[in-house]
């Protein structure tokens, strides 16, 4: 206990080299949890993106072979299924999408586009009208990830359980004066067929969609508000989407239980018969592509925290050699008294040790304020970079680019919420013991080398 | 009964061949003071670093209360039962003097209750007050850091009290009261007293005076 007393005692003693250690020490454990703390969050978010775009299965058609429209072999919708039941799924949710023509409805940004209703095909072919909405049928409970993550919401009404029932937007609904209850008739773009279906609106909802997603030029098509949702088996049976299906506007998603079964399950579809002409994959570039600035803001604070370390311990040992020549009489000293070589370094350790943990507490508090503001900073650069190198590609990612690409581009995370947890603030502490062993290292190796008498002697 | 015996005792510094004791033979016994004089150079405070544990003989051996020196722990030695006043007092200087004492009643494993009351009283006896005592050691003159490595020598109650040049910084009055305590430790508190000094009044208290000539010891008294 006394030797315990005696160092916190000691730190006063020697308050100009201790306040050096102490602000050495502080400015690694500053640097050291900034470091941790943005490098713990990265990890996190590349960890959860990695378990869900790996997971995440797309069947699409291979763009790199391109064949024939005869030769194309479509994935029928009962296939789909079929893959569904395979045990090394979690889940598995299909989407159609059909280009349809409300009938005597008008279409948000229908008037920027010059109108509706334009007829083109030539003689003997069929004749196609612009379509101004989309029907979505799609087989999840709760949607889309824009329900499910609060981007849109039912407002009016309810969900739709029965056939021939839909949902719209707000905007879509005041637009035409529509409300719950009352039946729209959707045609198909072939204008010689136009194959109506009659839906009863059940519910109305809310869709923030839009917000900070404004594109260039407008279209009926490219404005969400003109979705109309309604449930897959419903859409799949009706006629004015049969081409689709043909044509392949399902959407399946796949999602695996571990994302290492993806070789196991392309195995498996491709026994079922998936054809060659489809990729089974997970979406790679829409990753890279949104967690790509994280991933640079995790490799440079790893960096960081490397050179923090290694500079700065080789300083606290410089400086522990530096302290050393002025400790070594107290240590002669100690020792010719009595004390135990032990007893010794337990008091030089200890005194590094009370002075990390101030340090720790105030890198700390100080490293999860400032962590924010410069994650912030960082990431924002790290975007800047990813689309200078895009930019310099051409704008390509390194994969397709579908109508789907253009409406909802995958887009890097702008922000990343930094949050300290208990595995952060063990490997700060962690790290801060350590370097409190640093710091004392010289002055414990000096106790063992030499005797009392050999360091009063020198001193004398 | 003698406390300490040098038997044989010789030593020789790391790499040189000149011996500077040769084969010391000396009782040492409690109750008694014992004055070590001789040129400079003569060993005076290698018998002291032998004595008090801080260093090791090269040649025969060093008994305490019958123990070789060689085979018990030499730290538990120096902390309990000997007490060294240095020559260049060897005191913590960062610390102020009461500290030092306390730290090695500390070190020493003092059953002493209040360590505090018990350290001033002795820096007292030495001539050190109270605000003296809770000055740093660095503040203090080279008289007040020797009465302060007395004081310290004392604080653990040893069996033996080695002195080098005591007195040497102190004036003749105080002089005379430190002798008298070193006398008193050795007559009325049984103490082995063993001072290694150039003074002749030092000298003069003297239970048994010691010359050291040449690395070899003749007794006077």
């Amino acid at each position: 206990m006394y030797i315990i007393q005696n160092a916190i005692k000691n730190l006063g003693r020697n308050k100009g080299r201790n306040i050096l250690t102490a602000m050495i020490i502080f400015a690694i454990i500053l640097a050291t949890a900034v470091s941790i703390i943005i490098n713990t969050t990265t990890s996190a978010i590349i960890e959860d993106y990695k378990s869900r775009f790996g997971s995440k299965v797309n069947i699409e058609f291979d763009v790199s072979h391109p064949v024939q429209m005869d030769d194309l072999e479509t994935v029928t919708v009962e296939q789909r299924r079929e893959f569904a039941k395979s045990k090394l799924l979690k889940s598995a949710s299909f989407r159609l999408r059909a280009y349809v023509i409300p009938k005597d409805l008008h279409s948000l940004d229908e008037a920027e586009n010059g109108g509706n209703n334009t007829v083109v095909g030539g003689q003997g072919q069929p004749q196609f009208r612009e379509p101004t909405a989309l029907l979505i049928g799609s087989s999840r409970k709760d949607i889309s990830d824009d329900f499910a993550e609060g981007k849109r919401k039912i407002i009016q009404g309810e969900m739709y359980e029965n056939k021939n029932e839909c949902l719209i937007s707000e905007q879509y609904a005041k637009l035409n004066n529509l409300s719950i209850g009352d039946n729209i008739i959707l045609e198909s773009e072939y204008a010689d067929e136009p194959m109506p279906e009659e839906l009863t609106i059940v519910g109305i909802y809310e869709d923030k969609t839009a917000i900070g997603n404004e594109l260039p030029y407008k279209s009926p098509l490219f404005n969400r508000g003109n979705e109309i949702l309604a449930d897959f088996d419903d859409v799949c049976g009706m006629d004015l989407a049969k081409n689709m299906i043909k044509m392949g506007f399902i959407d399946s998603e796949y999602i695996l239980k571990e994302p290492s079964m993806i070789e196991a399950f392309e195995k498996e579809v491709r026994s079922k018969g998936l054809s060659k002409q489809y990729l089974v994959s997970t979406d790679e570039s829409s990753y890279n592509k949104i967690v790509g600035p994280v991933i640079g803001l995790s490799k440079i604070t790893n960096t960081f925290l490397v050179v923090v370390l290694a500079l700065g311990s080789m300083i606290l040992i410089l400086l522990s050699v530096l302290s050393i020549r002025e400790r070594k009489y107290e240590i002669g000293v100690l020792r010719a008294m009595g004390m135990k070589k032990r007893k010794v370094a337990f008091g030089l350790l200890t005194e590094s040790i009370v002075i990390t943990m101030a340090c720790l507490v105030l890198g700390l508090g100080i490293g999860s304020a400032v962590s924010q503001p410069m994650a912030d900073s960082m990431l924002q650069n790290q975007i800047e970079i990813a689309e200078q190198n895009q930019n310099a590609n051409g704008g390509s990612n390194g994969g397709a680019t579908t109508l789907d690409d253009i409406i909802n581009p995958a887009k890097p995370l702008s922000e990343v919420s930094i949050q300290i947890d208990s595995t952060a603030v063990l490997k700060i502490s962690v790290i801060a013991l350590i370097l409190a062993g640093v710091s004392s290292l010289v002055g414990i190796m000096y106790i063992t080398k030499y005797e009392p008498i050999k360091i009063l002697s020198e001193r004398n | 009964m003698s406390v300490l015996t040098m038997n044989n005792v010789s030593y020789k510094y790391d790499g040189t061949t000149k011996t500077v004791l040769k084969n010391i033979n000396m009782d040492f016994e409690k109750g008694r003071l014992y004055v070590i004089v001789g040129k400079s150079g003569a060993g005076k405070s290698t018998i002291l670093s032998l004595i008090s544990g801080l260093d090791t003989a090269t040649g025969g051996s060093i008994c305490y209360n019958g123990t070789d020196m060689s085979t018990i722990d030499r730290d538990e030695y120096r902390a309990k039962s000997i007490g060294v006043i240095f020559q260049g007092y060897n005191l913590l200087t960062n610390a102020t003097a009461l500290e030092n004492i306390i730290l090695s009643m500390n070190i020493s494993g003092s059953k002493e209750k209040n360590k505090r009351r018990f350290a001033l009283d002795l820096l007292a006896r030495v001539g050190i007050d109270e605000e003296t005592a809770k000055r740093k050691v660095l503040k203090l003159s080279g008289g007040e850091q020797q009465r302060v490595g007395i004081a310290r020598a004392l604080s653990h109650n040893p069996d033996i009290i080695i002195a080098d040049e005591p007195t040497g910084n102190l004036d003749s009055d105080t002089e005379e009261n430190i002798m008298n305590i070193l006398r008193e430790l050795a007559t009325i508190y049984e103490k082995c007293v063993i001072i290694v000094t150039h003074s002749k009044s030092v000298a003069a208290y003297a239970d048994e005076l010691i010359v050291l000539n040449q690395g070899k010891l003749a007794s006077l008294s």
